[in-house]
């Protein structure tokens, strides 16, 4: 009798807002978790109900990965072949949350005593319900807590500095911003944060020093990951006049000439194992402050021509001496 | 004289009383114009006032907030931490609409919609949104997507993209707003008049905390002559995570 009764008032409260926006919010949306096989760690995620009306809330548990490289979650769901899944269990996997309240749902991570050491990634997602409505393009939100699961052991912690480039990538560069892009594999087992520095050096030993992850992003097991790393100002913008004075403006307050050595040094993690190195040299010419130097040489070209043709007129009109 | 109250009130009053009540994991903000509480909690345990010939401390049991306070050995395990409330990263998501309509398709004029999505996140990563879903569909008839690499809207083909921009042709949408910092429209879903659709692809991003913004996602649909005669449908779910 009372099983119906409750779902029929869920119901009501359900459909009486679901016309409305329901913002939802996780309170840190990144856990990470380290267990060893056999154990099951607890942990929490929380959430909040933004808005002034009551929400139905369910969760959904998916595996993420990712298969680019900037780092872009891709959401699988349950199959056999992410079946550590099912060793996450929420406390309470539906609820209702009334306006402006927060839920801390704890769950726990049930690790069997034969799994393999290593990191397993797990989106926690809480969508309303109903998720979406009726429509030629139904659309449901969620949002979603990610749990980085390390199961401790023979966790093999590797990865390589797959490439080091420059954007723009010729060996004369003529101007501000420079790119540099540091690509990072990951052919451990578990998420690494690599972190490192570039150098960058001119022909006169004098050096700056860019970071390179300084957010510390993690890298997942078998994937890699682009972490562009910029020198200089951003490209000028405006009309085309805007932007010469700003270049010029630009190259002034940082003046760089000559011939740049850049070392990238990488670490696999923040604890600065697996350091690699990769090097390269370019010439940087401002070309702003260049052609301003080129006009000022050719107008004085121009005057010496001018000079030197006005002598030889008056040369050639000179009374003669005979 | 009595009369008898129906059983099944008496339970819906208990339900709804139930609901105002804290539910053992749930904590609540309090507010007012002169405070914010942003969370209390019904301690299970613990003393205000434990106290030895060197220390006084003021603790309770069961307010494990956070994951790495955690200190253990192998005969003890510890939550320690103060009696704090500290700003914690967060990440708030919504969407204005739970389906939108594109009306009859047509083969001479391309079929718009549009909704709102709100993020805000003082992670200091940023966040992700990703979109999956199908393309149009009627039974096994499907209107093709555009793919990964967006494309002009085409009057007379088959097309189903999504832009995150404000467009001239069709005209619709907006650009990102709010007060900067905001998120942006990720690529392939940030060029006016382009779209695309790529079930999983990342629509909408930030590389560190922002403001609130509102994207607004719109939808173009055309179909072609041969395209079949049917109720073509579609659901979609966007995803918001922080950026790992």
């Amino acid at each position: 009798m009372k099983k119906p009764l409750l779902v029929i008032v869920l119901l009501v409260v359900s459909f009486w807002y679901a016309d409305g926006v329901t913002a939802l919010t996780v309170f840190s949306p990144i856990v990470e978790i380290t267990a060893a096989p056999g154990e099951a760690p607890r942990g929490i995620v929380k959430v909040f109900n933004e808005s002034d009306q009551p929400v139905e809330l369910r969760s959904v548990i998916e595996q993420f990965t990712t298969d680019d490289q900037s780092g872009s979650p891709r959401f699988i769901a349950l199959t056999e072949s992410n079946s550590f899944l099912k060793w996450f269990n929420l406390d309470q996997d539906e609820l209702v949350l009334l306006p402006r309240q927060v839920a801390v749902i704890p769950f726990t991570v049930s690790v069997p005593p034969n799994a393999t050491p290593g990191g397993y990634f797990a989106a926690i997602f809480w969508e309303i319900v109903p998720a979406a409505g009726s429509g030629d393009v139904s659309i449901s939100g969620r949002v979603g807590t990610l749990v980085f699961l390390e199961v401790s052991g023979e966790v093999v912690r590797q990865g390589v500095l797959e490439s080091f480039t420059r954007t723009p990538s010729n060996a004369i560069v003529s101007g501000f911003p420079v790119s540099f892009s540091v690509l990072f594999n990951n052919t451990g087992t578990i998420h690494l944060k690599p972190s490192g520095s570039i150098i960058i050096t001119n022909s006169f030993g004098q050096s700056e020093t860019l970071s390179v992850n300084p957010d510390a992003r993690n890298v997942l097991p078998d994937s890699s990951r682009r972490f562009d790393v910029v020198w200089g100002q951003p490209a000028a913008t405006g009309n085309i006049l805007e932007r010469f004075w700003q270049g010029v403006r630009g190259e002034l307050s940082s003046f760089r000439l000559g011939q740049y050595t850049v070392t990238v040094t990488l670490y696999g993690d923040v604890s600065k194992a697996m350091p690699m190195t990769a090097t390269q040299t370019f010439w940087f010419v401002p070309v702003y402050l260049s052609s301003i130097a080129g006009g000022f040489m050719l107008c004085a070209l121009f005057l010496m021509a001018r000079r030197r043709n006005k002598k030889r007129k008056n040369v050639l009109h000179a009374p003669s001496g005979k | 004289m009595s009369e008898k109250i129906p059983k099944s009130l008496v339970y819906a009053l208990f339900f709804l009383f139930g609901l105002t009540l804290p539910m053992g994991v749930l904590l609540a903000r309090t507010e007012s114009s002169n405070y914010i509480i942003f969370a209390d909690v019904i301690s299970s345990g613990g003393a205000a006032t434990s106290t030895s010939d060197s220390y006084s401390l003021a603790d309770t049991i069961g307010e494990a907030m956070i994951l790495s306070a955690t200190s253990t050995s192998a005969s003890y395990g510890i939550k320690a931490g103060f009696q704090e409330l500290y700003p914690d990263q967060f990440l708030s998501f919504s969407i204005s609409n739970t389906a939108i309509s594109l009306g009859t398709l047509s083969r001479t004029q391309t079929k718009t919609n549009s909704h709102t999505m709100t993020l805000a996140t003082n992670a200091t990563n940023g966040f992700l949104v990703t979109v999956s879903g199908s393309t149009l569909s009627s039974g096994g008839n499907t209107i093709s997507a555009i793919g990964s690499s967006a494309a002009a809207a085409s009057i007379g083909n088959e097309q189903f993209g999504i832009n995150l921009v404000a467009n001239s042709t069709p005209s619709i949408g907006a650009n990102p707003s709010g007060t900067a910092p905001i998120g942006s429209a990720a690529a392939q879903y940030n060029t006016a008049n382009f779209f695309a659709f790529n079930s999983g692809a990342t629509v909408a991003s930030s590389a560190g905390n922002i403001n609130q913004t509102i994207f607004t996602v719109s939808y173009i649909a055309n179909i072609a002559s041969g395209t079949e005669a049917g109720t073509y449908a579609t659901t979609l779910t966007y995803s918001a995570t922080a950026n790992f």
